[in-house]
């Protein structure tokens, strides 16, 4: 069976243990329904007011100004009920809009009967209509809307009779509340039908980040063999003496000492102190230059070194263990003991560039099945948010430049950051 | 990639479809009662084509976004909704010029109340910004249409008044759509930012159990090669030629697995494996997936996201297996293209039942995405930039 292929994780590991079905689904509140009514309510009743005023000033004999005070507490108590959602500010608004609307259009209907033609005596029976009453199921809406047109027909009604005028039928109100029944009609049974593929877009979603962890353990995991044992088993190969050298035997036993340990992946990459972090001998960077100085490289170090230790735990561990595996290189493939490591630093990023004047190689003709730039490197560092350069002739040496996001700009790692 | 908007479309691409039959409903119903008022107020016409022009224009508005709403058309673009308002609005001034003189009450004019409802339709679809102001431009204009029909009014009144309660209807159910955008669109990023850190948390969880199976499986290999050789070595103190040929030959075969699984994209895991339950079809990739340029990582992760729930789909089909799936990636120039076809054993309504929400996710996320069912071979291309 291939690497990567077998699994401890069970299908029940992976269900969504914290997600029961019902939290899957975006259900539209009840608070988006309100606010859309509730617009609708705010318009009209201002509506009222603007056109109240106006008549006023049109025919200033008229007394028209009950009717524009009647609009102030339906106006009050629309703004509590949406505001605190409070079912009793709902009823309230139903009662004292009730009794508003009454007063408004007895005010109407108690002038010349040439205002009674005006469509402004609807605007408080609709806004009735719009009273919302935060209900979050069909029934309960309808319920609402329906007390609402009650209430707005009764207390017009009654203000028409009262003032012995004939009783007109209002089709406007009857029309905004049958628009607003239908659509909410409507809405819940079209919702039922796309309601059942939510879930299987969000476990897909999980799946994804699943998998995208999964392939960057893998990444870490091979980075890993690549600068132990396949590096080792390389330094075997390539031995010219018969007794094993006491570096590599040092090595070898470590190796042993990590993969038969437990928990080697779960490990965070290498962390530096966070109170020492300040100081550039803390950084796997300057490990990693100390350590190939001890296989005999020389190093020479130019630029803001200090800019590497400003850097965060991971991109800082990341940039150690793929400028280590760039020394090495230039150890086992350079055919010089000489390095140059430079610092730069800019406002998004810090690079980090290993030069070598050694033999080089053509990067077209790479065999693909060789890791170490791609894996311990490149793959490495694009796992942090960061990039790598690579150029190299033949005869003339190779320069890798690799950039992390400094601090300020710093890559997200995800779900992967442990 | 398309910059996703806020709007429910294109957050909840999904649960939008479910708004397409209230979209649908709004735009008929709203024909239906301009053509009632038409005919009711005929006697208020005195322009009858421009009263018929008018009508003709609203049935296109409404028919743009009948159009535009269904789910394999996604997303409904600006443009889509500039249109079919500037088109309303023409409807609006056709009507006042049909009525041109004899117009006698507001109650009796459809315009305003028909764009409110137009607009009202197109609440899942747009920006709350874009609705609202598109929507206070035209109420501007109905104002304007309104002032000048006064003198014709038969009730005795202030222009004020009668502006105001020409815009009323319209204003009213525009601010109301704008609402309603803005409330499910903050909604909906309430609930993903919660299902998103759930999620996360989950997955956090789950890290320590993949990171161990991920442990077991080069704990096989070592176990088997490497640790056995290492401690020959260790135990020897001396390199033979048969070490040395032994330690090449293990590094070779670790460095061919390790080669294989890093260079696995997500997809061609996602068909070997069945996602994460894995549910293991070795080679499966070889036969369904081809993507010689290595361009399927160049994906965002709402694309992949997409992408695998709609083939994570096909496992419910029953008998459906990998000879029946084919999934092309090619890089044409710089511009990423993707191919997916399905034999599949639908007809075409059920097809489009079955998959429309996904189609209507898919084309949230891919700028554009063409979808072909000729049975029993469905076909989606669609092509992407760099993530």
């Amino acid at each position: 069976m291939p690497l990567g292929l077998s699994t401890q994780l069970t299908p029940k590991q992976l269900a969504p243990k914290q997600l029961r079905p019902n939290q899957l689904t975006p259900r539209i509140p009840s608070r988006s329904f309100d606010g859309a009514l509730n617009a609708v309510a705010y318009t009209c009743l201002i509506c009222a007011v603007v056109s109240t005023v106006a008549f006023q000033l049109f025919r200033p004999s008229a007394i028209l100004w009950p009717a524009m005070v009647a609009i102030a507490p339906m106006l009050i108590l629309l703004f509590l009920s949406a505001r605190t959602r409070d079912i009793c500010f709902s009823i309230a608004y139903l009662l004292v809009g009730a009794s508003c609307t009454f007063l408004f259009v007895l005010t109407f209907y108690l002038q010349s009967p040439a205002l009674i033609e005006s469509d402004a005596l609807a605007l408080p029976m609709v806004a009735l209509v719009m009273v919302g009453g935060s209900a979050s199921h069909l029934a309960q809406r309808l319920a609402w809307c329906t007390a609402g047109y009650l209430c707005a027909e009764i207390s017009a009604g009654t203000a028409i009779v009262l003032t012995d005028q004939p009783w007109k039928f209002d089709a406007t109100t009857l029309l905004a509340y049958a628009v607003v029944s239908l659509i909410f009609i409507v809405s819940c049974i079209s919702r039922r039908s796309s309601r059942r593929f939510q879930p299987m877009l969000h476990r897909a979603g999980r799946d994804e980040q699943l998998a995208e962890m999964r392939h960057r353990i893998e990444v870490k995991a091979a980075s890993m063999l690549h600068d132990t044992v396949l590096s080792h088993l390389s330094a075997i190969a390539n031995s010219v003496e018969n007794d094993l050298d006491p570096d590599l035997r040092v090595q070898v036993d470590h190796d042993l000492e990590i993969l038969s340990g437990d928990e080697w992946l779960t490990e965070a990459e290498p962390r530096v102190d966070p109170a020492l972090q300040q100081r550039w001998e803390q950084s796997p960077v300057y490990g990693a230059i100390t350590e190939a100085r001890i296989f005999g490289l020389e190093i020479e170090c130019t630029g803001d070194f200090d800019a590497v230790s400003r850097l965060g735990a991971e991109p800082s561990g990341a940039l150690g263990l793929a400028v280590k595996q760039c020394l090495v290189n230039v150890l086992h493939h350079s055919g010089l003991t000489r390095a140059e490591v430079a610092v730069f630093d800019s406002e998004a990023d810090v690079s980090v560039m290993v030069i070598d004047a050694g033999r080089g190689f053509n990067v077209a003709e790479t065999a693909p099945d060789r890791l170490g730039i791609r894996n311990s490197v490149r793959y490495r560092i694009e796992a942090v948010g960061g990039t790598v350069q690579l150029w190299s002739t033949v005869g003339r040496g190779t320069s890798i430049m690799i950039s992390v996001p400094s601090r300020s700009s710093e890559h997200s790692p995800g779900v992967d950051s442990s | 990639m398309t910059t996703l908007e806020r709007t429910r479309q294109q957050l909840d691409p999904v649960g939008t479809a479910g708004a397409a039959p209230v979209a649908i409903f709004l735009c008929s119903g709203a024909l239906l009662y301009a053509t009632f008022m038409t005919l009711r107020s005929q006697s208020e016409i005195s322009h009858p084509v421009f009263a018929l022009l008018a009508l003709a224009l609203l049935g296109i508005a409404a028919l743009i976004i009948i159009c535009a709403v269904t789910p394999t058309r996604a997303p409904l673009t600006r443009g889509t909704h500039v249109a079919a308002h500037a088109i309303a609005l023409a409807a609006i001034v056709c009507e006042a010029l049909g009525q041109f003189g004899s117009n006698a009450f507001i109650r009796t004019d459809w315009g305003p109340v028909t764009f409110g409802v137009l607009l009202v339709a197109l609440g899942p679809y747009r920006p709350a910004r874009e609705i609202a102001s598109c929507g206070v431009c035209s109420a501007i204009v109905i104002g304007v249409i309104t002032f000048l029909q006064v003198p014709s009014f038969v009730t005795p009144g202030p222009a004020l008044a009668f502006i105001a309660l020409a815009v009323t209807p319209m204003l009213a159910l525009c601010l109301s759509a704008a609402a309603f955008s803005h409330g499910v669109v903050a909604s909906i990023e309430r609930w993903q930012a919660q299902a998103e850190e759930t999620s996360v948390s989950l997955v956090r969880e789950l890290r320590t159990g993949i990171a161990r199976s991920v442990q077991q499986d080069r704990v096989t290999i070592l176990n088997r090669d490497v640790l056995p050789f290492f401690t020959g070595v260790l135990a020897r103190g001396t390199v033979s030629d048969i070490d040395r040929d032994r330690a090449r030959s293990i590094a070779e075969s670790i460095r061919q697995v390790m080669v294989e699984e890093v260079d696995r994209s997500w997809l061609e895991s996602l068909v070997e494996s069945g996602g994460v339950q894995r549910r293991n079809r070795p080679g499966a990739a070889r036969v369904v997936v081809s993507d010689p340029h290595r361009v399927a990582p160049a994906m965002t992760v709402s694309q992949r996201t997409a992408i695998r729930a709609f083939l994570v789909a096909f496992t419910d089909i029953p008998d459906f297996t990998r000879d029946q799936l084919r999934i092309i990636f090619t890089d044409f120039q710089g511009r990423r293209e993707g191919i997916i076809t399905a034999q599949l054993p639908f007809f075409d309504s059920a097809m489009r039942s079955a998959f429309a929400p996904f189609f209507a996710v898919l084309r949230a996320v891919f700028a554009n995405l063409e979808v072909e069912y000729i049975r029993p071979e469905l076909t989606l291309r669609f092509s992407y930039d760099d993530a």
